[in-house]
């Protein structure tokens, strides 16, 4: 319905209340007198007021006034008089609910005795008193009658009016009757029977001949007596509501008698009657009235205690269930605690929505009442994108009506409205700053009272249900996390062993297990979980000579002295040789501790050993080769100093031929022989560390001596090619660290390059340059060979370093792919230069050694 | 002494090499079998030298620093010099000895050689000078 058209019905039921009241008032009168006993227009109209919001009140004044009209300008004149006592009784009215609204916090209900308490001051005491005044002022000037008798006659009615029909009215209209389905039958059956006995009662008290008599059967106490237990009876069991209604009926019995003329309000004078009458129900009204709020009050407090109880039982029961609960069984209690909260709070529809992941996408579990209504209902998580977001946001969703829902939530207004939910709270359900998921509570049915309360216990439930929610997701993720450790550990072909703080194995890897004596013929061969690492390989320390060096090691990581540890060592005790590499890296928990690994490096070892010594055949290979493009020139090398001999050994045996030979002569001639004995003797010297194969000691070494004997070795090679070699020497000794055959290979491969690259250029044109340089600074020693040849293309500068690179017909291209491998073995650079004029110089670094310590 | 009896002047062989030790051994070679010997250490240091005209016979090292023993003798020519050479060389390759022969040297020997083969050779010289 159109709230107009409820308003306007409202304002007809309401005038026509006005109507019936007055008409009932004006009935309700004991005859010979003029004044009615009760006026219930007023109290339809403070009970109109009492259930509106103040800023519409005067609707409903102008929906009683054509009703007031009605009622009282055909018995009423002047008709001034009706229309004053218009306002007198609007004012009283309003007086009343004005009160009302201002002193209690609910104006329309009487369940405590502080509402009761007021209601009774302002509308039964209060207001009727202060308007009666003015109605009694306007009464006597407009009538005539007198002042005092009028306010004494229309005070005590308005009192009873407002304190018998007020409180019934507000009651009966503000009742839930759909209740009344679940009141059990034995409730029915006692109501009956107090009606049936009120009837009874009444009919007997206020029975009897007029102004009493027979006795001591009809005094004024008479009916007092008899209607007290009934109307306890009522205020004790069915409440202010039950009691209103008893006290009305009461009421109405009484004026019935006396309109009858019968009972003891029938008194000689009527108008006494008249004012016994009220005063004797106004008297017992109030005391009762108050009685029937406290007993209610009473009930209340002990049924939300109860209920209290109940829940906070309940909540502490569901966080036991989920307290020790295994990850693996949390959706099922999920499922079971869903239904028993939604059961013990009554609710039509309880939903679980639980966010997988970051996204929007959610899995919802939803449980749903017995109760006639639509099936069970199925969410999607794209159906609710709104919600969704609202929830991400941490914000709590309530609507007694989907049409409250904003406009952009569309979707959800439509899927609800399909579902036919009525009202809903969506509460989000969060755990360490995250929103895990929502608990949704769907209405059917009107929004019940005590929303608040409900939504309150739900965030408690919510917490609980967030926190099992987060817990599974921890467990899950440190399961997960606990599994792929445990799989990477059994995949290392190491064995890896875990220490604590003491040496002492906590944990080792599949590895570790499986290994066996002779794979691990070490202290790790006898250790195990539980024995001491370090103990084991003091064991063994006599007989290994690398143990001394595992334990200091191993501690010093343990006592965090050193952030790693690492040991190669051959096996001492297994008939084949086999090398093993241990290492140990502080364990990263405040316990301390480290983390072992021992791995075979056998076959590693093997291929180093085995790449060591090809390089150096091929390096002895390589010198062997540039020895045959040498042979020339050794050959004319050797053939000088055997010429020398030769010749003098000839000519002194000439000389001795002679009859007096002379000796100077022979001496001069031996120490030439032994000269040039020597010198080829030095040739040959050289010849032979050059062929040597590798394998010396790195040892200090003078570049420029070093560079000196190589210019030497090939100065015949270098006169025959019509080469001329300059040398240039730093003015200090650039001392560097390494293989004198290997360095002297290097200079030697850049000088025979040189040569050959000059190979087609004039001869006056044939110059190699030699040039040591140190580079302080840098702690760097440099050797560059200058040639004036044929050069090289610049955008092949780093293929000519690498191996079978050559541009020789009889070339291997191995010269400067081996000098490079000697050179940065050394911790050097080696690299090529295009000259600006012809040729190109070629130059390698390397680091200076260190002084010597004196 | 020639046979005549008469003092006769020994024929002057001048020899050229840069290996002094051989220098000195040749000298001495040469001397015992009665010829004027000098000794040059280069080529350049004989030709400016006052023997160049009056030498009878050049013994000349191939590979020398500077101007080659084959250049040395090939200026000699070149200048109109008829002096006889032989060639001796520690470096013995196919293309030398086809120079050598080429600027007209009476002998060529290799490195070492004995005294007989020398004498032999410069004697040869001799004769055809």
């Amino acid at each position: 319905m159109a709230p107009a058209l409820r308003l306007l019905a409202r304002m007809l039921l309401v005038a026509l209340g006005y109507y019936v009241g007055a008409s009932i008032g004006f009935a309700l009168k004991f005859p010979h007198v003029t004044p009615s006993v009760m006026w219930p227009p007023n109290a339809v109209l403070t009970t109109t007021l009492l259930l509106t919001r103040p800023r519409r009140w005067w609707i409903y004044i102008l929906a009683v006034l054509p009703a007031h009209l009605a009622v009282e300008l055909p018995v009423l004149s002047p008709a001034s008089l009706a229309l004053g006592l218009f306002a007198t009784n609007c004012s009283e009215a309003m007086l009343a609910a004005g009160l009302l609204h201002w002193l209690s916090d609910q104006p329309s209900r009487f369940d405590t005795l502080r509402r009761m308490a007021f209601f009774v001051g302002a509308a039964a005491v209060v207001a009727p008193l202060v308007s009666t005044f003015p109605d009694a002022a306007l009464v006597s000037a407009l009538r005539g009658e007198r002042y005092w008798s009028v306010w004494l006659t229309r005070f005590p009615s308005n009192v009873l009016s407002e304190l018998t029909i007020t409180p019934t009215l507000v009651m009966l209209i503000t009742a839930r009757y759909a209740r009344l389905r679940t009141v059990p039958l034995r409730r029915f059956v006692e109501g009956a029977a107090l009606v049936f006995a009120l009837l009874a009662v009444a009919v007997v008290g206020f029975g009897g001949p007029p102004g009493g008599g027979m006795g001591w059967l009809w005094s004024v106490q008479t009916p007092f007596v008899l209607l007290l237990p009934c109307l306890l009876w009522s205020a004790v069991r069915f409440g202010p509501r039950g009691l209103s209604v008893c006290l009305l009926v009461t009421v109405l019995l009484a004026i019935r008698a006396g309109m009858l003329e019968v009972g003891v309000f029938t008194m000689p004078h009527r108008e006494d009657g008249v004012l016994a009458l009220q005063l004797f129900l106004t008297i017992v009204s109030v005391p009762l009235l108050c009685m029937a709020s406290v007993m209610e009050e009473r009930r209340r407090t002990s049924e939300a205690l109860a209920e209290r109880l109940a829940f906070e039982e309940m909540l502490s029961r569901l966080s036991n269930a989920f307290v020790h609960l295994p990850s693996s069984e949390t959706d099922r209690a999920l499922e079971t605690w869903l239904e028993r909260v939604a059961e013990h709070l009554k609710l039509d529809c309880l939903v679980l929505l639980e966010f997988s992941g970051t996204g929007d996408a959610f899995v919802a579990r939803s449980w749903k009442a017995a109760r006639p209504g639509p099936g069970l209902l199925m969410f999607a998580s794209d159906d609710f994108p709104w919600a969704v977001a609202q929830l991400r946001r941490e914000q709590t969703l309530n609507f007694t009506d989907p049409e409250e829902l904003p406009m952009v939530a569309v979707g959800e207004r439509a899927i609800l409205r399909r579902h036919g939910v009525r009202s809903g709270t969506v509460l989000p359900l969060e755990a360490g700053g995250r929103v895990l998921g929502g608990l949704a509570v769907i209405g059917f049915a009107e929004a019940p009272a005590g929303q608040e309360q409900i939504e309150s216990r739900l965030g408690l439930v919510g917490e609980v249900f967030a926190s099992a929610l987060a817990r599974r997701e921890t467990e899950d993720a440190l399961r997960a996390s606990e599994g792929m450790k445990s799989a990477i550990l059994a995949s290392l072909g190491s064995s890896v062993a875990v220490l604590d703080r003491k040496g002492t194995i906590i944990a080792v890897n599949d590895s570790w297990v499986k290994r066996t004596d002779e794979a691990a013929p070490t202290a790790a061969s006898q250790t195990g979980v539980g024995d001491n690492y370090l103990a084991a390989w003091r064991q063994v320390g006599a007989r290994v000579p690398h143990a001394r060096e595992a334990v200091a090691g191993i501690e010093a990581v343990l006592e965090r002295r050193r952030e790693s540890f690492a040991l190669a060592y051959p096996s001492s005790s297994s008939p084949k040789s086999r090398w093993f590499q241990l290492s140990a890296v502080p364990l990263e928990s405040s316990e301390g501790g480290a983390v072992i690994s021992q791995t075979d490096i056998t076959d590693w070892k093997h291929a180093e050993l085995e790449a060591q010594r090809s390089r150096e055949e091929l390096a002895h290979f390589t010198r062997v080769s540039a020895m045959g493009a040498l042979a020339a020139s050794l050959a004319h090398e050797l053939n000088q100093p055997l010429t020398g001999i030769l010749s003098n050994a000839q000519a002194a045996r000439r000389f001795l031929q002679a009859k007096s030979p002379d000796l100077d002569e022979i001496r001069a001639i031996l120490a030439d022989i032994v000269a040039d004995d020597k010198r080829a003797g030095e040739v040959i010297e050289r010849l032979r560390e050059l062929l040597r194969k590798g394998g010396s000691q790195p040892e200090r070494l003078d570049l420029n001596g070093l560079v000196r004997d190589v210019v030497k070795l090939l100065g015949s090679d270098a006169l025959i090619r019509n080469v001329q070699i300059h040398v240039v020497f730093t003015a200090e000794a650039p001392v560097v660290a390494g293989d004198r055959i290997q360095l002297q290979q290097v200079v030697l491969n850049l000088l025979v390059n040189a040569m050959d690259a000059m190979a087609e250029c004039p001869r006056d044109e044939r110059v190699v340059t030699m040039e040591t340089t140190t580079i302080e600074p840098d702690g760097l020693a440099s050797v560059s060979v200058r040639d004036a040849g044929i050069g090289f293309d610049p955008s092949k500068h780093d293929e000519i370093f690498e191996p079978f690179y050559t541009t020789k017909a009889q070339g291997m291209g191995m010269g400067l792919s081996i000098s490079r491998s000697i050179v940065e073995a050394h911790e050097g650079r080696i690299w090529a230069t295009k000259n600006a004029g012809p040729g190109a110089t070629f130059r390698f670094t390397l680091p200076l050694a260190a002084p010597r310590a004196l | 002494m020639d046979v005549f009896g008469r003092m006769v002047e020994p024929p002057l062989i001048c020899v050229v090499d840069d290996d002094l030790s051989i220098l000195r051994a040749l000298q001495r070679l040469l001397r015992s079998a009665n010829y004027a010997v000098q000794t040059f250490p280069s080529a350049e240091a004989f030709l400016v030298s006052e023997y160049r005209p009056i030498a009878h016979c050049l013994v000349l090292d191939v590979h020398l620093a500077g101007l080659s023993g084959i250049e040395l003798q090939e200026q000699l020519t070149a200048s109109g010099g008829r002096t006889p050479v032989v060639f001796i060389t520690a470096h013995d390759d196919a293309i030398t000895r086809e120079r050598a022969r080429r600027v007209g040297a009476v002998e060529y020997l290799r490195k070492p050689f004995d005294d007989g083969a020398l004498l032999g050779a410069v004697s040869r010289a001799l004769a055809r000078s």
